[in-house]
């Protein structure tokens, strides 16, 4: 299997693991000022490295391209340290993915950012990406522990996540949604007054009340040693459906980056052009009253986007229906996002796997989708009997 | 034997009674064991070679004993009387028939994961110049036969056992030559001569074979006209129709009177009214199906069978001519649409082939043309869609592209055949739907440049990351201060159904700005409509949750389902749901999204097929295709719960290779033995044991856990033993072991001082000392000792301690664990590839010795020597005499010489009184009176025991002469009650057949 580009990198990883069958992931950023794998990237094949035994990484000169020669997930206790550039929840993502296939329990440990701007935060995972396993069968012994919390850029935070060995993946069909019977949340504050986790739980409640009584957002405080290197706040919701879909956002107050950080930036935005300039401003801070907003809004889109499937889920619920046994799976999704789109390509080149997708309503444009496919039978090799 | 035993769904045994069961049965039933164990029905033969009724009988008894304890008590064996006029009984082959076609097959897991086939037909597709060129090329082969196991798919590879692992190139769904028996034939109670098919694959019934396209003819000899009513074979008249035919194909199809039905009146005229590519189309499908119906018609000008294609008939339908009523109905893939809306999807997926630089436009475009057709089709209808239209209304949809009409989006297509980048369709509803947003500047507006665009976009998409947070997507917020728009996402909440009762809640957005009413908020139905429905959906839940209630309070239990049920029932509805879920769609798709469907028969070709499987095919040994799983496309370490067979006569030596028969794969590699030593280590095995499970490890192809194996030291007829070494069962795959065995190091003290002692000899360098830091060491005597560090001085001595003072003559030893990896040996049996089918592979390392003349290599230091351990003198010990007068009393030597002289006892003589003398005497007479007394006593009582004996053996003699009578009288009365038994069993039996 060959690919071009840095692009979903994790989820080509993740297939190549699965699958056993190797990659070539040639174009990483070739054309950029900087080439070759970023520190997160390669902090990630590492950590594939630990969990797996007999695998082969070449990473070229240059470091845009990388072959991976998967060998056989082991799993057991790791321990691994993410850069400060990811949160941690870019590493868990692909790990939880593929942390069931593996021969023996893995009790992973990864220590880092737990929430940031650009990844699942490890609340999200927790509360939405592991009930997203179950709906595959993949619950018992399936845990996930937040030791310590660390905000960005500082870091510092500890969380371990425990999967079981999964023989084999439960058919999905999951086509009705349902409607949103309550809302949870978690609001956390680290290294500043936890008066800042109760502001925000009451401005998100001051929107979501006019929909539904049934909110329960957990104000979570982490002291001291517990609670990272910096500063930071975040809000993270989720929805869930009578039918148990479940939908879910987040919002992050903005990092008060460190003066070197910054001023690095600064130089560097020169000879870049970057999409979004706010962020390389440096400080905007941003209300915790502000912060719930965005978080409620973007829950009410997400509702609003409507499928079984939280739509930041939906690679894993595709890559698990793939693995089902040979039977037709069958799941509801809102408009695919273009990693989803992506990952369903890569999909048939690994898998062979097509899916069947229709839309439910043909008059609407933005109407939700009809997945189905059949799963390849896969079954989890590295388990051991005996 | 090994390949069929992993296919067969029942096994006919055929024993040949007058032999007697055959190694090579018990070899094949154990084969069977070890891959699951599919249905058998033993059948016993050559029974009228005993002539004997009574030996027979016997015969049959034990053979069913010994069948019996083989398969399973009770396990179902016939018997075949004998031969009739070259033939067995009709009946008995009836009554065997009738078993076999009730028979219940129980699911194999292995097979039930994996597709197969077993090939009724080969056929070397390799074009023959390049054959001629390069006999030896790779060729390309094409096997027919019905699928079976799992769904196949074109992506899954394949192993052919016996040939190796192949590529499917395609696969092709043919019609199955024993069609299942429909409704309609299932009436006729009788088969009539006419409904009885032929299958003989690999035979060309009078000189034809069929391919997929083509068909092959052979003429023996060299080919002459002679008369044509003469009788020859299918496929020389096929030929010679071929010469008899006066026109060319071009000329036959333009005056061809195509009927689309037998019966039909007016035949079908190709008019020039079609667009020229369709009447291309047309023409290349006539000239391509002319020769496939040149074979089933006998004139090849009038072609009246059409059953090429769907897209053949079409442009004459359109047409109008004929009947063309009566056939809409019958063309299934546009039954629902009308012709002519048919035929505007054809453009549009005619046009997608032009090229990829439209690539963006022609989705957008055609999905536009088709929603456009069902919106108005008044409107397209007048005119007849002819080309130059089309472009035409095709440049009005590429202005009017960033409309708002909703589309119909085909996203399969999207997906998975265009080359449309995921952020560009993730963002094409955005350009319906928000085109009013203002960070959606698409370049679509100046209409003309398609491309631009597309390269602005690649353009940007370099910089994004791989993060799962998508960027926010919440759009000004003004919006987000509308009541209205809040309100739009009610519906979705479980309090949202009530409507309006709630609204006081909200009230802090007071702007009501109606402009960013969505699309959402238009779906709303109206309010007297939506009361109607909601009545009408209550009154349904609610007879829902009546009858639920009713059977909850009927009767409790009937409800509810037991686990079995469940399953079963959970089993069913999935089953149904994978039928329904692909139940529209064409059989390409269908194939593409679930493979080929077992039962069915298809058609594989295979690429890259060494030569020899064509050259040095033999019918009698049979092709099977099996598909791999994923992961067993891999290669591994394999661990192995493995048994030496206990009919196996030999043992088996690690490291010594061993064919496996695991999957579908044979093949040749080492095996490590090893036994788990108290669940710390795995420790490595000479030999396998006796009677006893151990594990092996080799590099191997990975199979799935759990799947069963047996091994074969040779494949070979030559031995007349039992073949089958072992069995055993996939434990674990892996990348690496750690089998470890024993080592010994070995040193020898060269200082010792009280509890350290300097040793030497047992590293050769202080690298390797400094490893070994802190390791328990020992000596012969069993002091113990721990090693200390490195000495700069003889390389590879060390300082080390011990418990006790060691002596120079010691040898001290560490005991350590070497791991060890088996060797990467694959070698498949490629025995389908060889003329005689006789594979040899790597021979056992006995073999090669045997066969080089060599003995067993014979280490020196290994024999066994006698031990000569002279006794050990020690010194005295002298101490000066100087020395010895400083010394304090306690300290002094206190050395004892040997006695000089006797001792009191020794020397004193005893002198005896002559009273006393005589006492002595007397005493001395008496006890020799006294033993001769009891001397002559025991003589006399071993005469009365010997005599007394032997009447008591005579008396035992009697009793056992008479016990014999006995035993022989009860045994003759037995054994005539059983022969009457066993004739009045006969005789009811006798009365039974007539």
């Amino acid at each position: 299997m060959q690919w071009t580009g840095h692009e979903h990198f994790r989820t080509r990883l993740v297939l190549s693991m699965i699958s056993g069958k190797a990659v070539k992931i040639t174009g990483i950023r070739s054309l950029d000022k900087d080439p070759g794998l970023r520190d997160y990237e390669v902090s990630l094949l590492r950590l594939l490295e630990k969990v797996s035994n007999g695998s082969v990484i070449e990473i070229s000169h240059t470091g845009t391209a990388i072959l991976l020669k998967p060998g056989i997930l082991t799993g057991g206790p790791v321990i691994h340290d993410c850069p400060l550039s990811r949160s941690v929840g870019y590493f868990l993502e692909p790990i939880v993915a593929l942390a069931p296939f593996s021969k023996a329990p893995l009790m992973l440990t990864l220590k880092g950012i737990t929430t940031d701007e650009k990844d699942l935060s490890v609340d999200i995972i927790r509360t939405v990406t592991l009930p997203h396993l179950a709906m595959f069968g993949i619950e018992d012994g399936l845990e996930m522990k937040i030791k310590k919390r660390g905000a960005a850029p500082g870091g510092g935070g500890e969380v371990q996540f425990i999967s079981p060995v999964a023989k084999s993946v439960k058919t999905l069909n999951f086509v009705n949604a349902g409607k949103v019977k309550r809302i949870r949340g978690i609001a956390h504050a680290v290294r500043i007054s936890p008066q800042f986790s109760n502001r925000m739980v009451d401005s998100s409640r001051s929107i979501l009340n006019r929909y539904i009584p049934d909110i329960y957002i957990h104000s979570d405080v982490y002291k001291g040693d517990d609670s990272g290197k910096s500063p930071g706040y975040a809000l993270s919701l989720l929805a869930e459906t009578t039918e148990g879909a479940l939908y879910c956002s987040e919002a992050v107050s903005v990092p008060r980056p460190d003066p070197h950080s910054l001023k690095e930036r600064n130089k560097a935005k020169k000879d870049r052009i970057f999409q979004d300039e706010e962020r390389d401003d440096g400080p905007a801070p941003i209300t915790p009253e502000d912060v719930a907003l965005t978080a409620s809004r973007e829950l009410l889109v997400a509702i609003q986007k409507g499928g079984c499937v939280d739509r930041k889920h939906q690679w894993i619920v595709l890559l698990y229906m793939v693995l089902g046994s040979e039977d037709v799976g069958r799941v509801r999704m809102g408009q695919l996002s273009p990693r989803s789109v992506q990952f369903l390509r890569d999909l048939k080149t690994v898998f062979g796997t097509s899916f069947k997708i229709s839309a439910v309503d043909d008059s609407r444009a933005d109407s939700e989708l009809l997945l189905s496919c059949y799963g390849t039978g896969f079954v989890n090799v590295n388990r051991t009997i005996a | 034997m090994i390949d069929i035993g992993k296919i067969a769904d029942l096994v006919l045994l055929v024993i040949d009674a007058s032999f007697g069961f055959e190694m090579e049965t018990f070899e094949f039933l154990n084969i069977l064991q070890s891959h699951g164990f599919p249905k058998i029905i033993g059948i016993l033969s050559h029974l009228d070679l005993i002539k004997k009724t009574a030996i027979q009988r016997a015969t049959k008894k034990a053979l069913k004993k010994r069948f019996w304890t083989e398969i399973y008590q009770g396990a179902k064996l016939f018997y075949l009387s004998g031969v009739l006029n070259g033939r067995y009984p009709d009946t008995e082959i009836q009554n065997l028939t009738r078993f076999i076609s009730v028979m219940k097959f129980r699911p194999l897991v292995f097979r039930n994961s994996h597709p197969y086939l077993l090939a009724d037909r080969i056929q070397d597709l390799t074009p023959v110049e390049k054959i001629r060129q390069q006999p030896t090329c790779d060729r390309r082969v094409t096997l027919y036969g019905y699928l079976r196991g799992t769904n196949l798919k074109e992506s899954t590879k394949v192993h052919v056992p016996g040939a190796g692992d192949l590529d499917i190139r395609s696969i092709t769904l043919l019609a199955d030559p024993c069609p299942l028996p429909t409704a309609d034939s299932e009436k006729r109670r009788r088969l009539a001569e006419k409904q009885k098919l032929i299958h003989a694959p690999m035979s060309d019934v009078g000189g034809i074979l069929y391919d997929k396209d083509a068909v092959y003819i052979t003429v023996p000899g060299n080919f002459t006209r002679k008369d044509s009513d003469q009788a020859e074979g299918e496929g020389e008249r096929m030929v010679m129709d071929l010469q008899d035919a006066t026109t060319t194909l071009a000329d036959s199809v333009a005056k061809s009177q195509i009927r689309l039905l037998g019966t039909s009146s007016h035949p079908l005229v190709v008019t020039a009214e079609d667009g020229e590519q369709s009447s291309d189309e047309s023409d290349s499908d006539t000239e391509s199906g002319s020769e496939s119906e040149g074979e089933e018609d006998d004139d090849a000008g009038s072609m009246t069978s059409v059953s090429e294609d769907d897209e053949k008939p079409r442009p004459a339908v359109g047409d109008g001519t004929g009947r063309s009523a009566a056939r809409i109905p019958i063309r299934v893939p546009f039954s629902d649409r009308s012709t002519k809306k048919s035929q505007a999807v054809e453009y549009a997926d005619s046009d997608s082939d032009l090229g990829d630089d439209l690539g963006d436009l022609k989705q957008d475009d055609r999905g536009d043309d088709i929603a456009s057709e069902d919106d108005d089709d008044s409107d397209e209808d007048p005119d007849d869609e002819m080309g130059s239209h089309w472009k035409r209304h095709m440049e009005t949809s590429l202005r009017q592209v960033a409309s708002s009409r909703p589309r119909h989006r085909d996203w399969t297509k999207l997906i998975y055949s265009s080359d449309l980048t995921p952020q560009q369709i993730a963002e094409g509803k955005d350009l319906a739907e928000s085109d009013k947003a203002d960070d959606m500047t698409m370049a679509v507006d100046n209409d003309d440049d398609f491309l631009t665009f597309k390269q602005k976009d690649n353009i940007s998409q370099t910089e994004t990351l791989d993060q799962s947070n998508e960027p926010l997507s919440l759009g000004n917020g003004e919006e987000w201060e509308d009541d209205d728009f809040l309100d739009s996402f009610r519906d979705l909440f479980i309090t949202g159904s009530k409507g309006g009762d709630e609204e006081s809640q909200g009230g802090d957005f007071e702007d009501l700005e109606a402009n960013g009413a969505d699309a959402e908020s238009q779906d709303e139905p109206n309010p007297e409509s939506t009361e109607e429905a909601q009545a009408k959906a209550l009154a349904k839940k609610k007879e829902v949750l009546k009858k639920k209630f009713d059977e909850q309070y009927d009767d409790p239990e009937a409800s509810k389902l037991s686990f079995y049920e469940e399953k079963k029932e959970e089993m069913a509805r999935q089953l149904r749901l994978n039928r329904e879920e692909f139940d529209g769609i064409d059989a390409e798709t269908k194939a593409l999204v679930e493979g080929y469907r077992p039962g069915s028969y298809v058609r594989i070709e295979l690429a890259n097929v060494p030569c020899e499987l064509v050259d040095n095919f033999d019918p009698a040994y049979p092709i099977i295709v099996g598909g791999l799983l994923a992961a067993e496309e891999r290669f591994g370490i394999v661990q192995v719960r493995i048994k030496r067979h206990r009919w196996f006569t030999k043992t088996l030596k690690t490291n010594d290779p061993l064919i496996f028969s695991l999957g579908w794969r044979r093949f040749q590699s080492l095996p490590i033995y090893s036994l788990d030593d108290h669940s710390i280590r795995m420790r490595m095995l000479k030999y396998t044991p006796e009677h006893m499970h151990c594990y092996a490890t080799f590099y191997g192809p990975v199979s799935v856990p759990n799947t069963g194996f047996c091994c074969f030291n040779s494949l070979g007829d030559s031995n007349p033993g039992f073949r089958i070494a072992a069995t055993g069962v996939v434990l674990d795959i892996d990348r690496s072991t750690k089998i470890v065995k024993k080592l010994k190091l070995t040193g020898v003290p060269y200082k010792i001082f009280k509890n350290t002692a300097f040793i030497k000899d047992m590293f050769t360098s202080s690298l390797e000392v400094a490893k070994f830091e802190g390791a328990n060491i020992k000596t012969v005597s069993g002091i113990r000792g721990q090693i200390k560090k490195a000495q700069a001085k003889p390389d590879g001595a060390f300082r080390a301690t011990f418990e006790d003072k060691v002596l120079m003559s010691d040898i001290v030893f560490l005991r350590a664990w070497y791991s060890i990896q088996p060797r990467q040996f694959y070698n498949p049996v490629t025995s389908l590839l060889l003329r005689e089918k006789k594979w040899e592979g790597m021979r056992l390392t006995g073999q090669v010795r045997k066969e080089l003349g060599l003995s067993a290599p014979h280490d020196i230091n290994s024999t066994y020597k006698k031990i000569d351990r002279p006794s050990r003198r020690f010194n005295s010990l002298k101490v000066s005499k100087k020395l010895q007068k400083d010394l304090p009393f306690a300290s002094k030597p206190r050395i004892t010489r040997p006695a000089q002289g006797k001792t009191y006892l020794q020397k004193r003589v005893v002198v005896l009184e002559p009273e006393e003398k005589r006492a002595l005497t007397l005493l001395q007479q008496m006890r020799a009176l006294d033993k001769e007394k009891t001397a002559k006593r025991k003589g006399k009582q071993e005469e009365r025991r010997s005599e007394h004996r032997k009447s008591v053996a005579k008396a035992e003699e009697k009793k056992g002469e008479k016990q014999k009578e006995q035993r022989k009288e009860y045994m003759r009365a037995a054994g005539q009650k059983q022969k009457r038994e066993a004739e009045l069993e006969s005789g009811s039996r006798k009365r039974r057949k007539t």
